[in-house]
Protein backbone atom coordinates (compact mmCIF):
# COMPACT_ATOMS: atom_id res chain seq x y z
CA UNK A 1 0.00 0.00 0.00
CA UNK A 2 1.88 3.40 -1.26
CA UNK A 3 1.93 5.62 1.75
CA UNK A 4 0.60 9.67 1.55
CA UNK A 5 3.96 10.82 -0.35
CA UNK A 6 4.08 8.01 -3.12
CA UNK A 7 0.12 8.82 -3.38
CA UNK A 8 0.91 12.78 -3.30
CA UNK A 9 4.07 11.78 -5.71
CA UNK A 10 1.59 10.30 -8.20
CA UNK A 11 -1.40 12.67 -7.71
CA UNK A 12 0.68 15.70 -8.43
CA UNK A 13 4.11 14.96 -9.48
CA UNK A 14 3.38 15.51 -12.99
CA UNK A 15 1.35 18.87 -12.83
CA UNK A 16 3.79 20.32 -10.02
CA UNK A 17 7.06 19.37 -12.94
CA UNK A 18 5.78 21.13 -15.67
CA UNK A 19 4.53 24.05 -13.84
CA UNK A 20 8.33 23.74 -12.32
CA UNK A 21 10.04 23.31 -15.56
CA UNK A 22 7.96 25.97 -17.50
CA UNK A 23 8.81 28.35 -14.79
CA UNK A 24 12.26 27.74 -14.48
CA UNK A 25 13.42 26.42 -18.14
CA UNK A 26 15.92 24.35 -16.39
CA UNK A 27 15.19 20.46 -15.87
CA UNK A 28 17.96 20.23 -12.99
CA UNK A 29 16.70 23.21 -11.60
CA UNK A 30 13.05 21.38 -11.69
CA UNK A 31 14.84 18.29 -9.93
CA UNK A 32 16.12 20.21 -6.92
CA UNK A 33 12.76 22.52 -6.52
CA UNK A 34 10.35 19.24 -6.92
CA UNK A 35 12.41 17.12 -4.17
CA UNK A 36 12.36 20.60 -1.97
CA UNK A 37 9.16 20.37 -2.42
CA UNK A 38 8.85 16.59 -1.31
CA UNK A 39 11.23 17.04 1.60
CA UNK A 40 9.06 19.37 3.20
CA UNK A 41 5.78 17.47 2.61
CA UNK A 42 7.92 14.72 4.50
CA UNK A 43 9.12 17.10 7.28
CA UNK A 44 5.84 18.40 7.49
CA UNK A 45 2.81 15.85 6.97
CA UNK A 46 0.55 18.29 8.77
CA UNK A 47 0.70 20.82 6.13
CA UNK A 48 -1.76 19.85 3.84
CA UNK A 49 -4.49 19.16 6.14
CA UNK A 50 -7.32 21.64 5.89
CA UNK A 51 -6.63 22.62 2.11
CA UNK A 52 -9.31 22.20 -0.24
CA UNK A 53 -7.55 21.97 -3.17
CA UNK A 54 -4.32 19.78 -2.78
CA UNK A 55 -3.31 20.53 -6.00
CA UNK A 56 -3.86 24.69 -6.01
CA UNK A 57 -2.13 24.19 -2.63
CA UNK A 58 1.26 22.56 -3.92
CA UNK A 59 0.84 24.70 -6.79
CA UNK A 60 1.51 27.64 -4.90
CA UNK A 61 4.29 26.15 -2.59
CA UNK A 62 5.88 25.33 -6.13
CA UNK A 63 5.95 28.79 -7.12
CA UNK A 64 7.24 30.16 -4.04
CA UNK A 65 9.86 27.95 -4.38
CA UNK A 66 10.62 28.95 -8.11
CA UNK A 67 10.22 32.50 -6.98
CA UNK A 68 13.00 32.05 -4.15
CA UNK A 69 15.12 29.74 -6.81
CA UNK A 70 15.17 33.00 -8.65
CA UNK A 71 16.50 35.46 -6.11
CA UNK A 72 19.05 33.05 -5.18
CA UNK A 73 20.13 32.83 -8.50
CA UNK A 74 22.60 35.76 -10.44
CA UNK A 75 21.89 37.43 -12.96
CA UNK A 76 24.94 35.77 -14.90
CA UNK A 77 23.49 32.60 -14.06
CA UNK A 78 19.95 33.28 -14.94
CA UNK A 79 21.19 33.85 -18.38
CA UNK A 80 23.76 31.10 -18.73
CA UNK A 81 20.14 28.77 -18.23
CA UNK A 82 18.35 30.69 -20.62
CA UNK A 83 20.91 29.48 -23.29
CA UNK A 84 19.82 26.05 -22.94
CA UNK A 85 15.91 26.50 -22.19
CA UNK A 86 15.11 25.30 -25.29
CA UNK A 87 16.83 22.19 -25.07
CA UNK A 88 14.21 21.47 -21.48
CA UNK A 89 11.39 19.46 -22.93
CA UNK A 90 7.88 20.87 -21.76
CA UNK A 91 5.79 18.95 -23.95
CA UNK A 92 5.05 15.38 -24.32
CA UNK A 93 6.55 13.54 -27.70
CA UNK A 94 4.50 13.05 -30.67
CA UNK A 95 4.66 10.75 -33.73
CA UNK A 96 3.04 13.97 -35.44
CA UNK A 97 5.48 16.09 -37.21
CA UNK A 98 3.39 19.41 -37.35
CA UNK A 99 2.27 18.54 -33.59
CA UNK A 100 6.11 18.17 -32.90
CA UNK A 101 7.25 21.29 -34.51
CA UNK A 102 4.21 23.71 -33.03
CA UNK A 103 4.73 21.96 -29.62
CA UNK A 104 8.63 22.73 -29.99
CA UNK A 105 8.01 26.36 -31.22
CA UNK A 106 5.19 26.80 -28.55
CA UNK A 107 7.67 25.34 -25.79
CA UNK A 108 10.21 28.32 -27.37
CA UNK A 109 7.74 30.86 -27.31
CA UNK A 110 6.75 30.24 -23.16
CA UNK A 111 10.54 30.94 -23.33
CA UNK A 112 9.94 34.65 -24.14
CA UNK A 113 7.52 35.29 -22.32
CA UNK A 114 8.02 37.09 -18.94
CA UNK A 115 7.89 34.65 -15.82
CA UNK A 116 5.14 36.20 -14.63
CA UNK A 117 2.74 36.02 -17.85
CA UNK A 118 4.15 32.19 -18.08
CA UNK A 119 2.48 31.72 -14.61
CA UNK A 120 -0.86 32.68 -15.32
CA UNK A 121 -0.74 30.63 -19.13
CA UNK A 122 0.37 27.63 -17.63
CA UNK A 123 -2.15 27.40 -14.70
CA UNK A 124 -4.69 28.58 -17.20
CA UNK A 125 -4.31 26.20 -20.26
CA UNK A 126 -3.04 23.13 -18.52
CA UNK A 127 -4.38 23.25 -15.22
CA UNK A 128 -7.61 24.86 -16.32
CA UNK A 129 -7.90 27.17 -12.96
CA UNK A 130 -9.80 29.61 -13.13
CA UNK A 131 -9.25 33.20 -13.02
CA UNK A 132 -10.21 33.93 -9.44
CA UNK A 133 -8.19 30.66 -8.40
CA UNK A 134 -4.87 31.81 -10.31
CA UNK A 135 -5.48 35.29 -8.57
CA UNK A 136 -5.36 33.60 -4.81
CA UNK A 137 -2.80 31.16 -5.62
CA UNK A 138 -0.41 33.65 -6.96
CA UNK A 139 -1.45 36.14 -4.63
CA UNK A 140 -2.79 38.54 -7.28
CA UNK A 141 -5.80 40.94 -8.01
CA UNK A 142 -7.89 38.99 -10.51
CA UNK A 143 -7.36 41.81 -13.25
CA UNK A 144 -3.88 41.54 -12.86
CA UNK A 145 -4.28 37.60 -13.29
CA UNK A 146 -6.25 38.41 -16.27
CA UNK A 147 -4.50 40.64 -17.90
CA UNK A 148 -1.68 39.18 -17.90
CA UNK A 149 -3.15 35.60 -18.66
CA UNK A 150 -4.48 38.45 -22.09
CA UNK A 151 -0.48 39.67 -22.93
CA UNK A 152 0.77 36.49 -22.52
CA UNK A 153 -1.77 34.72 -24.99
CA UNK A 154 -1.53 37.67 -27.37
CA UNK A 155 2.08 37.31 -27.44
CA UNK A 156 1.34 33.32 -28.26
CA UNK A 157 -0.81 33.63 -30.87
CA UNK A 158 1.29 36.62 -32.53
CA UNK A 159 4.46 33.96 -32.61
CA UNK A 160 2.66 31.08 -33.76
CA UNK A 161 0.05 32.25 -36.13
CA UNK A 162 2.09 31.31 -39.03
CA UNK A 163 2.77 27.60 -38.34
CA UNK A 164 -0.86 27.51 -35.89
CA UNK A 165 -2.50 28.66 -39.96
CA UNK A 166 -0.57 26.32 -41.81
CA UNK A 167 -1.30 23.34 -39.48
CA UNK A 168 -4.78 24.25 -39.38
CA UNK A 169 -5.13 24.84 -43.17
CA UNK A 170 -3.14 21.67 -43.88
CA UNK A 171 -5.63 19.46 -41.96
CA UNK A 172 -9.12 21.24 -43.59
CA UNK B 1 -8.32 36.80 -35.79
CA UNK B 2 -11.65 36.34 -34.83
CA UNK B 3 -12.96 35.19 -31.40
CA UNK B 4 -13.73 31.66 -33.06
CA UNK B 5 -10.00 31.54 -34.10
CA UNK B 6 -8.71 33.14 -30.67
CA UNK B 7 -11.06 29.69 -28.59
CA UNK B 8 -9.32 27.34 -31.22
CA UNK B 9 -6.11 28.89 -30.78
CA UNK B 10 -6.37 28.23 -26.94
CA UNK B 11 -7.85 24.62 -27.38
CA UNK B 12 -4.97 23.91 -29.63
CA UNK B 13 -2.54 24.80 -26.78
CA UNK B 14 -4.84 23.18 -24.42
CA UNK B 15 -4.05 19.82 -26.54
CA UNK B 16 -0.24 20.13 -26.27
CA UNK B 17 0.33 17.84 -23.24
CA UNK B 18 3.09 18.49 -21.47
CA UNK B 19 5.45 16.27 -20.04
CA UNK B 20 6.02 13.75 -17.55
CA UNK B 21 8.63 14.16 -15.04
CA UNK B 22 11.68 11.37 -15.96
CA UNK B 23 10.66 8.04 -14.38
CA UNK B 24 13.69 7.91 -11.99
CA UNK B 25 13.21 10.58 -9.79
CA UNK B 26 10.43 8.95 -8.63
CA UNK B 27 12.47 6.61 -6.28
CA UNK B 28 14.95 9.28 -6.16
CA UNK B 29 12.68 11.82 -4.60
CA UNK B 30 10.71 9.95 -2.68
CA UNK B 31 13.41 7.95 -0.83
CA UNK B 32 15.25 12.08 -0.50
CA UNK B 33 12.34 12.52 1.06
CA UNK B 34 11.77 9.70 3.57
CA UNK B 35 15.31 10.17 4.41
CA UNK B 36 14.83 13.98 5.74
CA UNK B 37 11.81 12.54 7.58
CA UNK B 38 13.38 9.91 9.30
CA UNK B 39 16.19 12.56 10.73
CA UNK B 40 19.13 11.48 8.86
CA UNK B 41 20.96 14.39 6.40
CA UNK B 42 18.80 16.73 4.59
CA UNK B 43 18.98 15.47 0.87
CA UNK B 44 18.89 18.60 -1.32
CA UNK B 45 20.51 16.91 -4.18
CA UNK B 46 22.03 19.72 -6.21
CA UNK B 47 23.27 19.19 -9.30
CA UNK B 48 26.74 20.77 -8.29
CA UNK B 49 28.63 19.32 -5.30
CA UNK B 50 29.80 21.58 -2.80
CA UNK B 51 33.57 22.34 -3.09
CA UNK B 52 33.92 21.42 0.49
CA UNK B 53 32.34 17.96 0.14
CA UNK B 54 33.98 17.29 -3.01
CA UNK B 55 37.36 17.72 -0.77
CA UNK B 56 36.01 16.25 2.53
CA UNK B 57 34.20 13.18 1.20
CA UNK B 58 36.48 12.16 -2.10
CA UNK B 59 38.28 9.16 0.56
CA UNK B 60 34.65 7.75 1.11
CA UNK B 61 34.30 6.60 -2.72
CA UNK B 62 34.71 3.21 -1.80
CA UNK B 63 32.28 2.88 0.62
CA UNK B 64 29.60 0.56 -0.98
CA UNK B 65 26.55 0.88 1.25
CA UNK B 66 26.19 4.89 1.40
CA UNK B 67 22.44 5.52 2.04
CA UNK B 68 20.66 7.63 -0.35
CA UNK B 69 20.59 7.24 -4.30
CA UNK B 70 23.73 9.26 -4.73
CA UNK B 71 23.49 12.61 -4.35
CA UNK B 72 25.77 14.27 -2.92
CA UNK B 73 24.60 14.44 0.89
CA UNK B 74 24.64 10.93 1.18
CA UNK B 75 28.60 10.85 0.15
CA UNK B 76 28.50 12.61 3.96
CA UNK B 77 27.27 9.62 5.57
CA UNK B 78 29.94 7.69 7.70
CA UNK B 79 30.90 4.49 6.02
CA UNK B 80 29.78 2.37 8.32
CA UNK B 81 31.14 -1.01 7.60
CA UNK B 82 33.54 0.17 5.18
CA UNK B 83 37.20 -1.49 5.54
CA UNK B 84 39.01 0.27 8.84
CA UNK B 85 41.74 2.75 7.93
CA UNK B 86 44.90 1.60 7.86
CA UNK B 87 46.57 1.57 11.53
CA UNK B 88 48.88 5.03 11.58
CA UNK B 89 47.32 6.42 8.92
CA UNK B 90 46.11 9.46 9.99
CA UNK B 91 45.36 11.50 7.15
CA UNK B 92 42.80 8.70 6.44
CA UNK B 93 41.40 8.86 10.12
CA UNK B 94 41.28 12.53 10.96
CA UNK B 95 38.46 13.39 7.93
CA UNK B 96 37.03 10.22 9.14
CA UNK B 97 36.49 11.78 12.48
CA UNK B 98 35.44 15.26 11.13
CA UNK B 99 32.91 13.73 9.14
CA UNK B 100 31.42 11.85 11.72
CA UNK B 101 31.23 14.19 14.25
CA UNK B 102 29.51 16.50 11.72
CA UNK B 103 27.00 13.91 11.12
CA UNK B 104 26.03 14.22 14.51
CA UNK B 105 26.15 17.53 15.12
CA UNK B 106 24.56 18.38 12.07
CA UNK B 107 21.17 18.61 12.71
CA UNK B 108 20.80 16.66 15.48
CA UNK B 109 18.57 17.65 18.15
CA UNK B 110 20.94 16.72 21.11
CA UNK B 111 23.57 19.13 19.89
CA UNK B 112 21.27 21.72 19.25
CA UNK B 113 19.72 20.65 22.79
CA UNK B 114 22.80 21.10 24.55
CA UNK B 115 23.74 24.93 22.35
CA UNK B 116 20.34 26.00 23.82
CA UNK B 117 21.34 24.78 27.35
CA UNK B 118 25.16 26.62 27.32
CA UNK B 119 23.27 29.67 25.77
CA UNK B 120 20.75 29.72 28.33
CA UNK B 121 23.74 29.12 31.31
CA UNK B 122 25.89 31.84 30.11
CA UNK B 123 22.94 34.17 29.90
CA UNK B 124 22.27 33.56 33.18
CA UNK B 125 25.43 33.98 34.26
CA UNK B 126 26.26 37.67 32.06
CA UNK B 127 22.85 38.36 33.89
CA UNK B 128 24.10 37.76 37.57
CA UNK B 129 27.53 39.76 36.34
CA UNK B 130 25.41 42.57 35.45
CA UNK B 131 23.45 42.96 38.94
CA UNK B 132 26.87 42.85 41.14
CA UNK B 133 28.03 44.99 38.77
CA UNK B 134 25.23 47.54 39.36
CA UNK B 135 25.31 47.29 42.94
CA UNK B 136 28.92 48.28 42.79
CA UNK B 137 27.92 50.91 40.70
CA UNK B 138 24.94 52.02 43.48
CA UNK B 139 27.71 51.60 46.11
CA UNK B 140 30.07 54.51 43.87
CA UNK B 141 27.49 56.43 43.48
CA UNK B 142 27.24 56.84 47.38
CA UNK B 143 30.75 57.39 47.78
CA UNK B 144 31.29 61.54 46.82
CA UNK B 145 28.86 62.51 49.60
CA UNK B 146 30.89 60.47 52.26
CA UNK B 147 33.30 61.87 50.95
CA UNK B 148 32.85 65.80 50.84
CA UNK B 149 31.08 65.55 54.28
CA UNK B 150 34.56 64.08 55.55
CA UNK B 151 36.42 66.93 53.54
CA UNK B 152 34.01 69.78 55.21
CA UNK B 153 34.97 68.18 58.43
CA UNK B 154 38.89 68.07 58.25
CA UNK B 155 38.20 72.16 56.60
CA UNK B 156 36.89 72.60 59.91
CA UNK B 157 39.42 71.38 62.30
CA UNK B 158 41.56 73.41 60.03
CA UNK B 159 39.83 76.55 60.73
CA UNK B 160 39.19 75.98 64.07
CA UNK B 161 42.92 75.18 64.20
CA UNK B 162 43.89 78.67 62.25
CA UNK B 163 41.59 80.67 64.46
CA UNK B 164 43.74 79.74 67.58
CA UNK B 165 46.49 81.27 66.13
CA UNK B 166 47.99 84.47 66.92
CA UNK B 167 49.55 86.35 63.99
CA UNK B 168 48.26 87.82 60.85
CA UNK B 169 47.90 85.83 57.94
CA UNK B 170 49.13 87.30 54.85
CA UNK B 171 46.93 87.79 52.06
CA UNK B 172 47.10 88.16 48.40
CA UNK B 173 46.60 91.57 48.32
CA UNK B 174 49.48 92.64 50.55
CA UNK B 175 52.28 90.37 48.90
CA UNK B 176 53.88 93.30 46.47
CA UNK B 177 53.78 92.63 43.05
CA UNK B 178 56.88 91.53 40.74
CA UNK B 179 58.28 94.28 39.11
CA UNK B 180 59.20 93.78 35.89
CA UNK B 181 62.42 95.35 34.24
CA UNK B 182 62.51 96.98 31.31
CA UNK B 183 63.49 95.67 27.97
CA UNK B 184 67.35 97.21 27.84
CA UNK B 185 67.25 100.02 24.98
CA UNK B 186 69.25 99.51 21.97
CA UNK B 187 73.19 100.69 22.15
CA UNK B 188 73.26 103.99 20.37
CA UNK B 189 76.06 103.64 18.12
CA UNK B 190 74.35 100.28 17.31
CA UNK B 191 71.46 102.98 15.43
CA UNK B 192 74.03 105.36 14.52
CA UNK B 193 75.39 102.68 11.60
Amino acid sequence: MPDELERLYDAHAPALFAFLLNLTRVEATTRDLLQELFIKLARQPDILKGTQDERAFLLRLAHNAAIDSFRRQSTRERNHEALGAEQAGLFAATSDPDEAEFRRQLAAALGELPPDQRAVVHLKLWEGLTFDAIAELLGLPLNTAASRYRYGLDKLRERLRPLYDEIKHGRL
Amino acid sequence: MTRSNMDDFEQQLRRQTPAPPPANWRAEILEAARQSRTGLQPVPERTEKPAHVRAQTAYLAPASNTIGTGGWSSEIQPAFGAPAAPAGDRLQTCPTLLVRLREWLWPHPAAWASLAAVWIVLFSVQRQTETAIQSEMIALRAAPEEVLEAFAQRQMATERLLAGLDFEIPTMDRLKPVRRHPIASPPLMLLAT
